[in-house]
């Protein structure tokens, strides 16, 4: 195995589980999730020689931002409107919540989600968010204070509704 | 609960992955996607200089050809194409766009590009779909397969493996689109046979938007139960309706079936997927349907 290819397996080993998780909560689809890390990790690959003493897991992380965000707005994959994920099978308890954390996540517009996920997430400084987005440190703030207001409204509502109903 | 926004988007992200299904990523494997990819664009930027260089040379012989020339290779009989005639059925599965968001998602650990091949017991069980389809699926309706899961069978079983903590129990899932209606978002159904569950009562599963729940017990023991569910996401005009079923079958399995489709909200009340409640009802209780 040639050294750059070594190295690339141990970055998906360390990290690879991480940034299906980020792309999860940016496209809120295991499917999809799954589908745009290996997009990712393959884009990293061919770029690791130029990424040289730079960050792979930076650089993946701005390929996966960028390619949710560029997938959303293509008309085809335009994120539709649907009501409800319907539930799996299993009785525990924390697929609720779990279902009901993803909703309110997923009732964001996408940039305001990939702000809230590389800074709360990825606990990225809104510098690096800026970065990864390609847009200005202030647009991060905002975007940021309101995708959090959005949030804590729907996730006070969510568990409103949920105590409500048990 | 909580005051401040930081901790609440926290909070909400680190819930969000709570039934995170476990996945490998295979290294190697993204190694010979990424060569390959770049085999294939060198390929492709050749074969596009290539192509163009022959499209070229047709439409230069076309033109100096012109009627009473060569023969159109294309107007030949039995040769080239045929032109598309509009009598051609339109293939219903062709128009039944629900998004992959909509399923909850199969799970196989160790996946790449494509799922595991279905073993013996997923194939047994896919046997046992189709020979029982007339008996649950009613006149008229299609069942189409979805790129990702079922590929040319709408009733392809797959091995999903459980976990810990709040993944679904181990067990086998079909799953696919129903098209009808013209909506883009037209119905999808999901079938689940596992080695555990709810107990066939309505008391394990509460979901908001429950209209109605039904249990009962079967002569054989099997405890089957019926839930109709309706929501509607603010400002979208658009209802779910969804009916599940789901047993504990004397045969010792998990047996839980679902089938829904998106309607404007006025048509919510009344709307009922393809799958009726009886359909689903004889699908859980299929004989043979077991992990």
């Amino acid at each position: 195995m040639r050294k750059h290819d070594a190295e690339f397996a141990e970055f998906v080993g360390a990290r690879g589980h991480r940034l299906q998780q980020t792309a999860f909560l940016l496209c809120g689809d295991w499917h999809r999730a799954e589908d745009l890390v290996q997009t990712a990790l393959i884009k990293v690959y061919r770029a690791w020689p130029r990424i040289g003493e730079g960050s792979p897991e930076a650089y993946a992380r701005k390929v996966l931002a960028r390619t949710v965000i560029d997938a959303s707005r293509r008309f085809w994959r335009r994120e539709r409107t649907v009501t409800e994920i319907p539930d799996i099978a299993g009785p525990e308890h924390g697929t609720d919540a779990a279902l009901d954390m993803r909703r309110a996540i997923a009732a964001l517009p996408s940039r305001q989600r990939a702000v809230v996920v590389l800074r709360y997430w990825e606990d990225l400084p809104v510098a690096e968010v800026a970065e990864v987005l390609g847009c200005s440190e202030s647009t991060v703030k905002s975007q940021s204070a309101k995708g959090l207001a959005v949030l804590r409204q729907l996730v006070t509502e969510e568990h409103g509704m949920l105590e409500g109903h048990r | 609960m909580m005051d401040d926004g930081e901790e609440t988007a926290r909070y909400a992200l680190s819930t969000a992955l709570g039934s995170e299904p476990p996945r490998g990523l295979d290294a190697a494997a993204l190694i010979r996607r990424a060569r390959k990819r770049t085999l294939v664009t060198r390929g492709s930027a050749v074969g596009g200089v290539a192509l163009g260089a022959v499209a070229a040379t047709t439409l230069l012989l076309g033109t100096v050809g012109g009627p009473g020339g060569a023969p159109s290779l294309a107007g030949a009989p039995g040769t080239g194409t045929p032109a598309p005639s509009p009598s051609v059925p339109v293939d219903p599965c062709a128009m039944a766009v629900v998004p992959a968001s909509l399923f909850p998602t199969p799970i196989s650990p160790g996946v790449q590009q494509e799922p595991p091949s279905p073993g013996a017991h997923s194939a047994a069980l896919t046997a046992v779909l189709h020979s029982g389809r007339a008996s649950f699926v009613p006149a008229g309706v299609v069942l189409c397969p979805t790129s990702l899961n079922s590929k040319d069978d709408p009733l392809l079983t797959r091995e999903f493996s459980g976990t810990s903590d709040n993944n679904p129990p181990p067990g086998y899932t079909a799953q696919g689109n129903i098209p009808g209606g013209g909506s883009p978002l037209q119905g999808a159904y999901i079938i689940m046979i596992s080695k555990s569950g709810r107990d066939g009562t309505c008391a394990s599963l509460s979901k908001l938007g429950e209209t109605y729940c039904h249990e009962s017990t079967l002569g054989d023991g099997t405890k089957v139960a019926t839930q109709r569910t309706l929501s509607t996401k603010p400002n979208s005009g658009q209802s779910t309706v969804e009916i599940r079923a789901w047993a504990k079958r004397a045969d010792g399995g998990y047996v839980e079936a679902a089938a829904w489709r998106t309607v404007p909200v006025a048509e919510g009340e009344q709307a009922q997927p393809a799958l009726t409640e009886a359909s689903l009802l004889t699908l859980v209780t299929l004989p043979g349907l077991s992990y």
